[in-house]
């Protein structure tokens, strides 16, 4: 008897192995054939055979913020090149970058290019690496004020002093010289930012150091975390991710604080209009007037995909131009020029190509296209800098 | 003396019920937003792959749920020999020094944070053995997770058979092997629902997966060296997202996965009450 009825034990534990492993081996052939049936009837044409047979796998990550976009650009990507595979894992843009250090990624993403320590680092592992900015955001202040209509008006200094403490109250005589309109009441400004390190605080702090001297004297600096004074004085209070500072506004009358243009958008949340210090120009921030920043930079800055972009890291912002938002950043992706494996060097290659041109039009509400000169010329860098065994990738494919 | 029993009574309803009410909270707000978004999506929420962001379409689950089962089944083909292996040791040895050691462990590993052994998983197989972010870390993850809980079910399942029997079997000349059989057929209730409660608890973990699966839910793991992706971290992801229908799905999903997780209780319950009624 004994032995007749211990196996019921392990014919359970079989028959839920067999079950899983049964359902995974129905479901990769079923998602296997129709990627593959609806790839090849759509757009066999557009591409050349030898790159649609290009087999690898991409595993990709970092950046939270370029996470919702690079889903679309991933699926709509490998639904034309079904035999690469690709994954995005939305870790944050220090953990994207050290996992491409480890080896465990093919391409990091950051909210800002990786630090030049970094950067070292990288061309120590890979030899040479290629950054690309892939899409542009803009940084926006979002308040509650009860009672007041209309748009609220700041300056880099305004900010710099309600987050270092230097200003305290709303009725503020800095803040009331430039929004007339309102009678401000004597009461304490709650100043919310991020709690989690974030390419969002990094941009801004980035921003506040090039354009206020309240700023830069009080020595907080910049980076994905700084030690925000306003803390010290318990009016500071930090928010985990976007929806982490828009709860703490909503909850906290007289408080602001700053999330990323596309959440502000798709939330539907009042924004602040901020002064470009190289116009003198209130701006409200917006694609559009994000466009209008990115028109106007210099393109002849700009500095080669084979370069240390973090010098480069506040290009856009402060851009001298009518109706141009000032608090303007990029997203990066951080990839090995130099490979062995040429089916990884051209699956790397086309991806970071399709983001660079088909993708510029399939972005999300509040993500902002690089100006088209701009992406031309990234794609023809990549082209001749990413190589394959000393080969040039652009000339692997036909 | 009677207004003092009463007193008690009272606090201690009390006390029950307010820890009642936020489970029941918990379950009705699970339940009615995902009842909600499954009505809507219907039965292909089960099968579907995820939708785009910012879009109107719900999609569904089917790539994450493929997933779960996978590294989940791979995590208990893993688990299970190896747990109810260690809970005969512990049992016919227990006073033999490595069974002390390993039952003293079990029970400090089963309260370990479950972050740690995540990362400590990646570390250890993702990155020194090379295999990566992969469906395989990520079982590894979840067995070690597993085993404590599956052990010491399979360990307090054993007792009684073997003070029964082992004496008994001693004194017959059976040999190591025959005693084993038998303790673990007389306890075999308790040690499937050992089984049972591990994966119900592997089910819903999510920390250790933050570090080993991928957060593209768009995948389906064909082998166990690529990326995976699992339900708990979908939700994870999709809820803290600014999109009204990643939030939704992550809703629908939360509710599929409380229907999981309390579907694999419901057997615990029926496999203990027909463990109890063998003896």
């Amino acid at each position: 008897m004994g032995s007749l009825t211990s196996k019921p034990v392990i014919l359970g534990v079989v028959i839920v192995i067999v079950i899983a492993v049964a359902v995974v081996a129905s479901y990769s052939l079923m998602f296997k054939n129709s990627g593959q049936s609806k790839a090849t009837t759509t757009t066999s044409k557009v591409v050349t055979t030898t790159s649609l047979m290009v087999s690898a796998t991409i595993r990709a990550g970092g950046s939270t913020w370029i996470y919702p976009q690079m889903e679309v650009w991933i699926r709509n990507f490998t639904s034309i090149y079904p035999s690469i595979s690709i994954t995005y894992d939305s870790v944050g843009s220090g953990t994207g970058v050290t996992r491409l250090l480890q080896g465990v990624y093919d391409i990091g993403a950051s909210d800002v290019p990786m630090p030049t320590q970094l950067y070292e680092n990288a061309t120590k592992i890979y030899g040479k690496v290629v950054t690309i900015p892939d899409s542009i955001g803009a940084e926006a202040f979002i308040y509650n004020i009860p009672g007041f209509k209309g748009t609220l008006n700041l300056t880099a200094d305004i900010i710099a002093g309600i987050y270092t403490g230097k200003i305290q109250y709303w009725d503020d005589p800095n803040i009331t010289a430039i929004n007339p309109g309102f009678h401000f009441p004597h009461e304490r400004i709650i100043a919310v930012h991020r709690s989690d390190g974030s390419g969002t605080t990094f941009t801004l702090t980035l921003w506040l150091q090039k354009s206020s001297e309240v700023w830069r004297s009080s020595g907080v600096g910049y980076g994905y975390v700084v030690n925000w004074p306003v803390d010290q004085l318990g009016t500071g209070l930090g928010g985990k991710g976007n929806e982490g500072v828009t709860a703490y506004v909503k909850q906290n009358p007289w408080s602001i604080g700053y999330v990323e243009l596309n959440y502000a958008i798709v939330n539907n949340l009042s924004v602040a209009a901020v002064r470009n210090p190289a116009t003198g120009e209130f701006v409200i921030p917006s694609p559009s007037s994000t466009l209008n920043a990115l028109n106007a930079v210099n393109l002849a800055q700009l500095p080669s995909v084979l370069d240390n972009w973090y010098p480069y890291a506040g290009i856009f912002m402060n851009i001298k131009a009518q109706g141009a938002y000032p608090i303007v950043g990029g997203s990066y992706l951080h990839a090995p020029a130099n490979y062995t494996d040429c089916n990884k060097a051209i699956a790397v290659y086309l991806f970071l190509k399709y983001i660079l041109t088909q993708g510029q039009h399939e972005l999300l509400t509040g993500y902002v296209p690089l100006p088209s000169a701009v992406a031309q010329k990234l794609v023809d860098e990549l082209g001749n800098d990413m190589t394959c065994n000393g080969k040039p990738v652009a000339n692997l494919i036909g | 003396m009677k207004g003092q029993e009463a007193l008690i009574l009272s606090l201690t309803l009390a006390a029950t019920a307010l820890v009642f009410a936020p489970f029941f909270w918990i379950l009705g707000a699970v339940a009615y937003n995902g009842a909600l978004v499954l009505a809507k999506a219907g039965l292909g929420f089960l099968l579907k792959r995820p939708p785009l962001p910012g879009t109107n379409s719900l999609g569904g689950i089917g790539t994450v749920i493929e997933g779960s089962l996978l590294i989940v089944g791979m995590a208990m083909a893993i688990a299970t020999p190896l747990s109810l292996l260690t809970a005969l040791h512990i049992t016919l040895h227990e006073d033999s020094p490595i069974a002390k050691l390993g039952r003293a462990l079990m029970d400090i590993m089963v309260e370990f944070p479950t972050i740690v052994i995540g990362i400590s998983v990646f570390l250890i197989f993702g990155l020194a053995l090379g295999l990566g972010l992969s469906a395989l870390t990520a079982s590894i993850a979840l067995a070690v997770i597993m085993i404590p809980y599956t052990t010491i079910q399979a360990v307090e399942a054993m007792k009684i058979p073997k003070e029964v029997v082992y004496e008994a079997a001693v004194a017959l000349g059976l040999r190591e092997g025959h005693v084993a059989k038998i303790i673990l057929t007389e306890g075999k209730g308790g040690v499937i629902t050992g089984v049972l409660i591990g994966m119900a608890k592997i089910f819903g973990e999510t920390a250790p997966l933050l570090f080993t699966t991928a957060t593209s839910f768009d995948i389906l793991a064909n082998s166990p060296l690529s990326p995976v992706s699992a339900v708990p971290v979908l939700i994870f992801v999709y809820a803290f997202s600014p999109y009204t229908n990643w939030q939704e799905v992550a809703w629908g999903a939360s509710l599929v996965l409380s229907l999981i997780v309390l579907g694999i209780y419901i057997a615990v319950r029926l496999s203990l009450s027909k463990g109890g009624l063998r003896e």
